[in-house]
């Protein structure tokens, strides 16, 4: 039974990726955790071990979810943990400073997706990571099957 | 650009992405079926977020806009 963690402060992006993994259907069994701040999510990764970690990166501060991601990497079992940054800060190099993408790569994120999501984009790429199957009316819908 | 402008540019951009982000997550969930094996509580809970967020994402642009006597 895959784990999936959401962090985010904001309880209407958590409703939207929650409602987005009940698409895989009962059957599928993914138990859903969430976390509406860095802080708690550290306590949560380490306790339930996730199979993956959705985590948007401005929450309670600036950089939440850069501090957590780095907080966890120094964990050896956590090493290897999909951890993805879900976040609406989206700035290229400037003036100096590295991008929003690098900063996240760098600072140990696996992923790096923008907002907007497109949903049935970031519904495949669940169902690559945990090795789930998208029931065959999801396809349909997603043009993905006669 | 100056360093205004580009603080000014990243907070909209930053504010458009997460309005978006809510609204599209829904209607791209209602597309895919989202609410097929929903009950009738979380449906209208679901359609009741549509409607707050757009109308959230309607205030925010008026605001934004309007209040500038454009």
């Amino acid at each position: 039974m895959p784990k999936v963690l959401i962090v985010d402060d904001l309880e209407s992006n958590r409703y939207v990726l929650k409602t987005l993994l009940r698409l895989f259907g009962p059957k599928a069994g993914v138990e859903i955790l969430e976390a509406s701040e860095g802080v708690k999510s550290v306590e949560i990764i380490r306790t339930e071990r996730p199979d993956l970690i959705l985590m948007d990166v401005k929450m309670e501060r600036e950089d939440s979810g850069i501090e957590v991601v780095k907080v966890i990497r120094t964990l050896p079992e956590f090493r290897d943990t999909p951890i993805w940054a879900v976040t609406a800060q989206a700035m290229d190099a400037h003036d100096g400073m590295e991008s929003d993408r690098e900063r996240c790569l760098r600072a140990g994120f696996s992923e790096y997706i923008t907002k907007p999501i497109n949903q049935s984009d970031m519904l495949q790429k669940i169902a690559a990571a945990l090795g789930l199957h998208i029931p065959e009316k999801i396809k349909r819908r997603m043009g993905l099957s006669s | 650009m100056s360093k205004r402008e580009k603080i000014y540019m990243e907070e909209a951009d930053f504010m458009l992405r997460e309005n978006m982000n809510r609204l599209k997550g829904l209607i791209d969930l209602l597309v895919l079926g989202a609410m097929d094996d929903m009950d009738e509580d979380e449906k209208e809970e679901f359609l009741q977020k549509i409607k707050s967020h757009m109308d959230s994402f309607f205030d925010t642009i008026e605001e934004s806009i309007l209040s500038n006597d454009q």
